[in-house]
């Protein structure tokens, strides 16, 4: 033992492996929930991959707005007046020419925290890496979002009451190969073709209702609840019944996105797993690693920290309507924002968007863009918004006299003007600007400390001890008015954002503590509701439901998405109208009661609603962004010539 | 290992010696005639102490708080009476400089006066009669700081610029003095957001737009407390262990040295950033706690290579012989003699310090409440705004050059073989 002490050499090894390898699962732990970041969607977004005319090289594209159809069988199908499904259109804007092939070159933030759609975590970045890769029942339309063109299915049909949904799969719909050596005599088990089957839908919804499954699951189950069961009819028709008609059953449904039952269900020696114990091995399952799909793209590799490649997939289902843009995609993992714009020049990458100060500093009214000819600038809408959610729990936050003036007390417009450098729009209520639920004639709360100062003093906030700080007596303790805010702490724009707040709340007397925290201890924190205040942002869904964010039975379940415990009684009441409401003029009332409500509420201090700004080479055709999707969309990016590839 | 002290005879006690008609210079005195003749080492000094300077009177020249006010209801010191408000000066350590900028200023006064007083005095006296002097105003100070801290000031305070514009708009005649720079580095004004150098802001505005000639001079307060305090308390506690250690020796130094290579073996960096990361409310003394925890084994291994050496030597064997406790032996006896070589390393260590703290704020790891260069320099870098570059990045390299001359400076005139 002596000895062993003595050789420091050989403890410090052993400790030094200890800390290199805990810090190592630490940080693995976070880059999985960072990867999460973006991903805060109140539902699983969206998918397909659908947009794009008929296979050659160099082509004139059909006009935005014209139809395709996939086959002859498709076309049939959609011929039947019961089908809930709409010939594929190609969006507006869509390019008069595209150079077919080529290697798409962009970067993601961070890397995936698994590739598995259902048993990883919930990530932007691996939502969007299935769009490419993966079908689905049918793909949402880009522009028309009420309207769902066919993927996997050419025909859905509903019964009279919404409980009973028939899908038709098309035939020769097929799984691409796994990625790994086939000719290696252990994986001989994986070599034959494998259409794409009822029972795999079967095997997903399983899957999905398994409560061993975690990750992604987890979310996903709120929102199959009415789904009661799948039935198999025939290889490529399946029924599935529903407990109640709401309104997102269909949405989901449509969206669904398969597993294959011949890959997942199996170990890698090709074992199949017993009924027990197969969801828990879903969570470690030796295919997580990499992914599979029946989309535009097939996966090549994913080296940690580095890459994600996928090529086009040559026997894909769509390839007469909608084929894969480029060869190759690569998407290079680039953890340091400030190395992105560099890339771009340098021509390692094809297109990048920017964070609001680096466009100021570096794109806004700086032409040529970085000094190349080159470069070209477009700016996109997204969905998302973003807010400071009160935690009502808190004494200070129940009033919402007080939260009125909190709101008043942020000078939105000063902030998106200069600290956002003008990318975004101010925003009052939970919905898309361009989602008819937003009602526009409620204005956002206007920058006016000295009726927020009114506020306070009317609810009860005052400065008794004359310390400078208001305080009340809530429960026969003095309260101070003191909380701390946990921010976004990667992005410049957020501490700026809290500094400037803080000097305003100081004026109110209100003292305010910024914390800056990674991805993934912010989350931890909201979500075990151990936080005054916030910054958030959620990307809501184009079919609005209230249910996860804003009912009350949510603010009492553990890790749900009302991490401000917001309860109204007249909130829930709207939530659960909507969910049955099917009629889209009564839809919009009940949303814009919503909005009227929350802005009276004021759970969250809504913020605004960002703008995106991407730059891209002139070899690219000029990118259409994704209403849907809070993510660049590379399945609506193309090049108009095919770059230098010595460059 | 032989014990030397009991083969050898007790010292006998030496005749006082005959006083001597010019005073023998003190070790001090020596090391100081070293250290002033090199002069690079010696400009570096006091180009520390200008630093310190600008710490310390930082308000005097930068206050949105005006010295005389007069807003129709009589006069007003709002400089004066906000120096030690928490509402103006929320962070402890700008509390601590401002005491010594008020009532450590004046108590300059009473020890200069009693230096020249006692001008004449034999050594001994003036000696005594100058460290009581010291120690008297060093403890009125630090009565007033631990009170100033204990028992905060919190009235709310008024935003003056503002009350001045509503007051003229109304027609009330105002006077107000400030600062030559009437701004204060908390301060926001995001109409005035990302602006360059001008009259008004002299090294701009940053994104907040607060502005950065404030947020620079205040700096340096952050600056040089995270410096010397990470330093003294690393110092204290590596200079602990490394006494044991070294005195003691056997399986205590194995097991104390082996604790010391352990905590080397991880990538400081590293280490400083991971722990940041589980610290919820980071303050900046976190910062220096963190900096310290990482920093302490450096002088541990110093002090106990000294007392490696220094233990077999004569005095110790005296000291042992004459029946000192080991307590008094460590600390009376050796550690003084021990101490020149963690000084040295004390003055590279505070420039170290800084530099992480720097590089903490600047991974956006710091203390968002309190101006740091290391911050300004993030805001610099994302915004590619080069002042906000080069202004922190000027500071960071003059405090630290200048710090690590002063290190080599010391480090020469300690070294009694360069002595000429």
């Amino acid at each position: 033992m002596t000895r062993l002490l003595q050789s420091g050499f050989g403890v410090g090894l052993l400790v030094l492996l200890v800390v290199i390898g805990a810090v190592n699962t630490a940080q693995l732990h976070n880059l999985e929930k960072k990867v999460a970041e973006l991903e805060t969607s109140p539902r699983p977004t969206v998918s397909g991959q659908k947009e794009g005319p008929p296979v050659a090289v160099v082509s004139t594209a059909q006009a935005g707005g014209s139809l395709c159809y996939s086959s002859d069988e498709e076309k049939l199908a959609l011929q039947d007046e019961a089908n809930v499904l709409k010939p594929f259109q190609y969006p507006p804007g869509w390019p008069s020419k595209i150079d077919r092939g080529g290697t798409l070159k962009r970067h993601v933030g961070q890397d995936p925290p698994g590739l598995n759609p259902i048993a990883s975590n919930n990530a932007a970045d691996l939502s969007e890496l299935y769009r490419y890769m993966g079908a689905r029942i049918a793909v949402q339309s880009q522009h028309n979002p009420d309207d769902w063109y066919p993927d996997l299915a050419t025909k859905v049909t509903r019964s009279p009451d919404g409980l009973v949904y028939d899908v038709y799969l098309r035939k020769g719909a097929y799984w691409s190969k796994p990625t790994v050596d086939l000719s290696d005599p252990r994986h001989a088990w994986l070599a034959a073709d494998h259409e794409v089957t009822a029972d795999d839908y079967a095997f997903t919804i399983e899957m999905i209702k398994n409560p061993q499954v975690l990750g992604r699951a987890a979310a996903l189950r709120t929102y199959v609840e009415a789904l009661s069961r799948i039935e198999v009819v025939d290889t490529h028709h399946f029924r599935v019944h529903f407990t109640e008609n709401l309104y997102i059953n269909q949405p989901t449904l449509l969206d669904l996105e398969p597993m294959p039952r011949w890959l997942y269900m199996y170990d890698e020696d090709g074992r199949k797993f017993d009924d027990a114990t197969w969801g828990d091995k879903q969570n470690s399952h030796w295919y997580n690693q990499k992914a599979i799909g029946a989309g535009a793209y097939n996966f090549v590799e994913w080296e940690p920290g580095v890459r994600i490649v996928i090529e086009k997939n040559e026997r894909y289902h769509l390839n007469k309507c909608a084929p894969a843009n480029f060869d190759r995609i690569e998407m290079k993992v680039l953890k340091d924002q400030q190395s992105w714009l560099r890339r771009l020049k340098t021509g390692e990458l094809d297109y990048s968007h920017m964070q609001p100060q680096q466009f100021l500093a570096e794109v806004k009214d700086k032409q040529p863009y970085l000094g190349e000819e080159g470069l070209k600038l477009a700016v996109g809408d997204e969905a998302s918004y973003f807010y400071i959610g009160w935690n009502q729990t808190r004494p200070q936050f129940q009033d919402k006299r007080v939260r009125k003036a909190l709101s008043e007390a942020l000078d939105r417009q000063g902030l998106v003007d200069s600290v956002f450098a003008g990318l975004g729009t101010i925003t009052s209520g939970p919905f898309d600007q361009s989602n008819p639920c937003y009602d526009s004639s409620i204005a956002p709360l206007p920058y006016d400390l000295e009726d927020a100062k009114r506020l306070l003093d009317e609810a009860g906030w005052k400065d008794t001890d004359g310390d400078g700080t208001r305080d009340k007596m809530v429960d026969g303790k003095k309260v101070q008015f003191t909380f701390t805010m946990v921010i976004y702490g990667s992005s410049t724009e957020y501490e700026t954002l809290a500094r400037v707040y803080r000097e305003a709340l100081d004026r109110l007397g209100i003292k305010m503590t910024a914390q800056p925290l990674e991805w993934a201890a912010h989350l931890k924190k909201i979500n075990e509701r151990d936080f005054d205040a916030y910054t958030g942002a959620w990307v809501p869904s184009w079919e609005i439901d209230l249910y996860q964010i804003w009912h009350s039975t949510e603010a009492d379940r553990p890790e749900s998405s009302n991490y401000v415990s917001f309860r109204n009684a007249d909130g829930d009441r709207i939530a659960e109208a909507l969910r049955r409401e099917f009629d889209e003029t009564k839809r919009v009332d009940l949303c814009h009661q919503f909005h009227a409500l929350v802005h009276d509420e004021q759970p969250y201090t809504f913020i605004y609603q960002r703008k995106r700004p991407v730059l891209y080479w002139d070899h690219m055709n000029t990118p259409i962004f994704s209403k849907l999707n809070p993510h660049r969309d590379a399945r609506l990016f193309s090049f108009a010539s095919l770059p230098d590839p010595a460059k | 290992m032989t014990d030397a002290s009991s083969a050898q005879p007790l010292p006998q006690r030496l005749p006082e010696r005959p006083p001597a008609a010019a005073e023998d210079p003190s070790w001090l005195q020596i090391v100081w005639g070293q250290f002033k003749k090199r002069k690079i080492p010696y400009y570096s000094m006091w180009g520390v102490f200008g630093l310190f300077l600008i710490a310390v009177y930082a308000p005097v020249f930068i206050s949105n708080k005006p010295f005389v006010w007069n807003g129709g209801d009589g006069l007003e010191f709002p400089w004066l009476t906000t120096l030690f408000n928490r509402n103006t000066y929320e962070n402890a350590i700008d509390i601590f400089f401002n005491s010594l900028l008020l009532p450590g200023t004046l108590l300059i006064v009473p020890v200069a006066v009693v230096w020249r007083r006692t001008a004449g005095r034999p050594r001994r006296a003036r000696i005594a009669a100058r460290q009581r002097a010291m120690l008297g105003a060093f403890g009125a100070w630090a009565v007033a700081l631990v009170a100033l801290l204990a028992f905060p000031l919190q009235a709310p305070t008024p935003v003056y610029p503002e009350v001045e514009a509503t007051l003229e708009a109304a027609g009330t005649p105002v006077t107000a003095v400030y600062a030559p720079v009437p701004y204060s580095y908390r301060g926001t004004d995001i109409s005035k957001a990302m602006e360059g150098p001008s009259t008004e802001h002299l090294l701009g505005t940053d994104g907040a737009g607060s502005d950065v000639f404030a947020r620079m001079v205040f700096g340096t307060r952050v600056s040089l407390t995270v410096g010397i305090f990470a330093v003294l308390l690393y110092i204290t506690v590596g200079t602990v262990v490394g006494a044991v250690a070294g005195f003691f020796g056997g399986r205590l130094d194995t097991l104390l040295m082996r604790i010391v290579e352990v905590v080397i073996c991880i990538p400081s960096l590293f280490l400083v950033l991971s722990v940041a990361a589980f610290i919820p409310e980071r303050s900046i003394f976190h910062i220096m706690l963190i900096i310290a925890a990482v920093a302490w084994t450096g002088p541990a291994r110093l002090v106990r290579a000294e007392f490696l050496r220094l233990r077999e030597l004569d005095f110790v064997a005296a000291a042992r012989a004459s029946g000192f406790g080991k307590a008094s032996i460590i600390f009376e006896e050796i550690l003084p003699n021990a101490l020149g070589p963690v000084l040295v390393s004390a003055t590279f260590g505070v420039a170290s310090a800084i530099l992480v703290e720097s590089t903490m704020s600047f991974l956006g790891l710091g203390d968002i409440s309190v101006p740091s260069w290391g911050q300004i320099l993030a805001t610099g870098r994302q915004t590619s705004s080069w002042t906000l570059i080069l202004a922190p990045g000027f500071a960071i390299f003059l405090t630290v050059s200048l710090l690590n001359l002063l290190g080599e400076g010391v480090r020469d005139a300690l070294d009694p073989k360069l002595r000429s």
